[in-house]
């Protein structure tokens, strides 16, 4: 059964790690990603913080948006069809693949391998994208800003370093709420799973793994997700009737031991899926062959 | 059910605690409550399920509420289909780090070189502390618990050379790669490849009683039909009958029991004596409910039968096997809680708290995950090690030898041809009186390693590499990962893997790297607790998986009640165990067992 941490009027979120249990409120249409104020204090922090952070020009990211956005539907429909390898493209140039190999073989350093990473997932969006220290930097604070309440989150606030690092993400990505997904955001998960790659390849076993085993070991899923409660029901991960306004935080890190997999790594088969599924365990592939 | 606070904060302690000291390194009570933490911690931590879209089947036109279903099945009523025959292995560790290797790591170091090198018996180095019939019941109970099946002749065998002079008949070993399981669906796509467990995973008597209802009924069966009494069919001499079934085969004389695969001597006697011990309980019954018919009483009976099954393993077998003062009381209060058995026989069990009296009528509880056998605990029960190669069958009464012969003379038929040669009193006389092998390097039964499947093709099996290639290939962790998934120390070096010094210099020549040391070998090589039979690696799957047995099967929980085992049931469990079942069935053994503290400890010869 999910943990619930409720104190009236001060919070109310539900953390559930149990696999089973992700599936079942992922799949719950009173469940979504409404992030409007509402509910009990510290709920309504997180819902601003979401809202204040992870929108452009209004429109919150993809990852962020309610179940029933049509356009959402219609962009994801849309980069599944067209992301790398569709129609025989490369998920990336031999020059990439030869950086990314290198990093995974124990040389280079993080810093390089994910300025790679950054361009490679920018080039899948817009063929001229370019990557640097900079724009990595900030794709790193605005990843480490996403993660929770700190101090340091505080601190950048209070500097303008997190605006700062924000507008230029947003003008590389051109404004376009995929393209700034991916690379603030998303490219994080490609640069963990290269640096478990790394790990592996100098492990003694590394000849016994397969390619399955590989990218299983090293693809992991976002720490954790969150979605919002939009009408009372009740459930058998919690004990009491969930209310609207009920944050629920799925912790996909911890259910990944459990069931590793593109279902928990990529939500396969929900409603929320991740286009870039194909494109991510590609590239991984490719570096692991390469390496 | 998640972990209590409580639970979390201890286990948190302990964690912290065995950084820095091994928890039988501890003074006596800390010692105990470090095992009640690695317990729960385990419990939460490293148990994984691997189903995917199970349906649960069909309830069955029978009493499962109050009597074991065959297949195993509504032994859960909310997973009716959790721990039937048919369902998969679960894991100690996690999924993504339980695929199986692939070529050539599957195959380095090379099976047939570990299991020659390091493996091979040169002498054997005997268990003096037990007796043979402690090897017996392993076997017994590991056949009632889990079996892969048959393996894949569909695809192409494993294959490696073996090396230049091996005296293996041929200059290749292939061994057949495990029976796939042959239901997966799009759920499993991106996981590790899972098998499936043919036999019921839960603690049930199914060696004895099978997994179905077409071999439950056969064991009931004369040629005449299903005994209407209740009990186990057993031919004139008290002795099991021929499995009609292998009347075709080179070896006609193979014993019938619900499982008799890898059928030798030890699994006969343990077969013979729990089969007399379920028609003893039918007429125990029939005497208090002599009005009941005899399909109630077969089921009651073997629901009582497997209850004193797990008492024993619980509170004898296991005791004998890690002789040490703290699993002694930890073990004992496993079954029968913190208070002990004094008090548990003045006053009864006092509530349903497991600390306090037992797991027995606890509530059930599958903790993080369905409840499975797993692969993991299949591969710390691989204990061949424990089976001589000789034998020596004498006379209870004086001593003197009937009948001497090697473990190949005892194979299949060779079970049935001894009980017409020797005594069952003698039998098991002789399996008392001797010890098995230790558990160590060095041990493997030079028997077992050249086993004839097809002699005139020269096809043999080697079933100590089988077992180091068995490991590998159903990603069974290799033994420094698997110590880091337990959140044990790991060794940086041989010499922290093992004090013995040739042992680290053989490791050494053989993995080069400790990384690359196989489970196996490992916890055969690992310095062992002081008083322990089997490694610290190895026990704590079996600290886990035992009470996980027990905790999960609602027949040894909620429903272990007069109620539903009857009040005679209940104490028949309670009153009995290996010493009263060993002189109910040989009474004249009396003298051999008397000055023997545990049935599994070696007895007294007659001197004089």
């Amino acid at each position: 059964m999910a943990r619930r941490i409720r104190v009236p009027g001060l919070v109310d979120i539900v953390l559930v790690t149990e696999p089973e249990e992700i599936r079942s409120l992922d799949d719950e249409q009173k469940v979504d990603r409404n992030f409007v104020r509402r509910g009990p204090l510290l709920n309504r922090l997180i819902t601003r913080r979401i809202r204040r952070w992870f929108h452009i020009q209004g429109q919150l990211l993809p990852t962020l948006v309610p179940r029933s956005d049509g356009v959402r539907r219609e962009r994801q429909r849309q980069l599944a069809d067209s992301l790398p390898p569709a129609g025989g493209r490369p998920v990336c140039s031999d020059i990439q693949l030869d950086r990314l190999a290198h990093f995974v073989r124990g040389a280079g350093s993080r810093d390089d391998a994910a300025i790679t990473v950054q361009e490679v997932v920018g080039k899948a969006f817009f063929p001229d994208y370019e990557a640097d220290q900079a724009s990595w930097k900030a794709s790193e604070l605005i990843d480490r800003f996403r993660e929770g309440f700190s101090l340091r989150a505080i601190l950048w606030r209070i500097t303008g370093r997190l605006r700062r690092s924000r507008q230029l993400l947003l003008d590389r990505a051109r404004q376009d709420r995929w393209a700034m997904h991916g690379s603030a955001i998303g490219m994080h998960g490609i640069l963990k799973a290269l640096e478990r790659m790394r790990d592996l390849r100098a492990a003694p076993d590394a000849t016994s793994l397969g390619e399955g085993s590989v990218l299983s070991r090293c693809l992991a899923p976002p720490s954790q997700v969150p979605r919002t409660v939009e009408a009372m029901f009740a459930t058998p991960v919690a004990a009491k009737h969930l209310r609207p306004g009920t944050v629920v935080i799925l912790r996909l890190g911890e259910a990944g031991p459990r069931a590793p997999g593109p279902e928990t790594v990529f939500m396969h088969g929900h409603w929320n899926a991740c286009p870039a599924e194909a494109f991510v365990t590609e590239l991984l592939r490719a570096v692991w062959r390469r390496s | 059910m998640a972990a209590s606070t409580l639970e979390r904060l201890v286990a948190g302690i302990f964690r912290l605690i065995n950084r820095s000291r091994v928890w039988y390194r501890l003074p006596f009570s800390l010692a105990v409550a470090n095992l009640v933490a690695l317990r729960v911690d385990l419990r939460y931590r490293n148990v994984f399920d691997t189903e995917t879209a199970l349906q649960d089947p069909q309830p069955p036109s029978f009493d499962f509420r109050h009597c074991r279903t065959a297949d195993g099945s509504f032994n859960d009523l909310l997973k009716a289909w959790m721990g039937m025959a048919g369902t998969r292995f679960g894991r100690n560790a996690p999924l993504s780090q339980t695929f199986g290797e692939s070529p050539p790591g599957l195959y380095e170091p090379n099976p047939r070189v570990v299991s020659r090198e390091l493996l091979a018996r040169r002498e054997f180095i005997p268990a003096p502390t037990v007796n043979v019939l402690l090897a017996s019941w392993l076997q017994f109970m590991v056949h009632d618990w889990l079996s892969h099946g048959f393996n894949d002749k569909t695809r192409p065998p494993h294959c490696f050379p073996v090396p230049s002079g091996d005296d293996w008949p041929k200059a290749e070993m292939s061994i057949l790669r495990t029976g796939p399981d042959n239901q997966t669906g799009p759920a499993d796509e991106g996981r590790p490849a899972t098998f499936r467990n043919i036999v019921t995973q839960w603690w049930d008597g199914s060696q004895i009683y099978g997994s179905d209802l077409k071999m439950q009924q056969c064991v009931r069966s004369t040629p005449l039909g299903i005994l209407p009494n209740g009990k186990l069919h057993m031919d004139e001499t008290g002795h099991l009958p021929l499995d009609p079934e292998a009347a075709n085969d080179p070896d006609p004389e193979l014993e019938l029991a619900g499982v008799n695969g890898n059928w030798w001597i030890g699994l006969s006697a343990m077969h013979t004596l729990f089969n007399r011990e379920h028609n003893a309980i039918v007429d125990r019954l029939r005497t208090e409910y002599p009005e009941k018919e005899g399909e109630w009483l077969f089921q009651k009976a073997r629901l009582i039968n497997s209850a004193l099954i797990v008492k024993i393993h619980a509170t004898e077998w296991t005791p004998a096997l890690l002789q040490s003062p703290t699993l002694q009381y930890a073990m004992r209060a496993s079954w029968w809680g913190t208070l002990g058995d004094a008090y548990f026989k003045a006053f009864g069990r006092p509530q349903r708290n497991e600390l306090l009296s037992g797991i027995p009528n606890s509530p059930q509880d599958h903790h993080a995950a369905p409840y499975a056998i797993t692969e993991e605990f299949t591969a710390v029960y691989r204990l061949h090690s424990l089976i001589p190669d000789d034998f020596s069958f004498r006379r209870h009464r004086d001593n003197t030898e009937i009948y001497a012969c090697t473990l190949a003379d005892l194979f299949v038929g060779g079970s049935a041809r001894l009980h017409r040669k020797v005594a069952f009193e003698d039998v098991l006389y002789s399996l008392g009186t001797s010890h098995p092998g230790a558990p160590v390097l060095h041990n493997f039964p030079n028997h077992l390693r050249r086993i004839p499947e097809k002699r005139e093709q020269n096809a043999f099996t080697d079933l100590a590499a089988t077992d180091i290639l068995r490991d590998r290939e159903r990603g069974v962790p290799r033994y420094c990962a698997f110590r880091r998934i337990l959140r044990m120390s790991v060794p940086k070096s041989f010499a922290e893997l093992t004090d013995n010094e040739t042992w680290q210099r053989e490791l050494q020549a053989i993995y080069g790297d400790v990384e690359r040391v196989d489970m196996l070998t490992g916890t055969l090589a690992e310095t062992k607790p002081p008083g322990f039979a089997i490694s610290d690696t190895a026990f704590r799957i079996f600290i886990l998986m035992a009470g996980r047995r027990i905790k999960s099967d609602r027949f040894l929980t909620d429903d272990y009640t007069p109620d539903v085992y009857t009040p005679a049931g209940i104490a028949w469990v309670e009153e009995n165990g290996m010493r009263e079942v060993l002189l109910r069935h040989a009474p004249s053994l009396g003298r051999a067992l008397a000055d023997v503290r545990n049935s599994f400890f070696p007895w007294t010869r007659p001197t004089g």
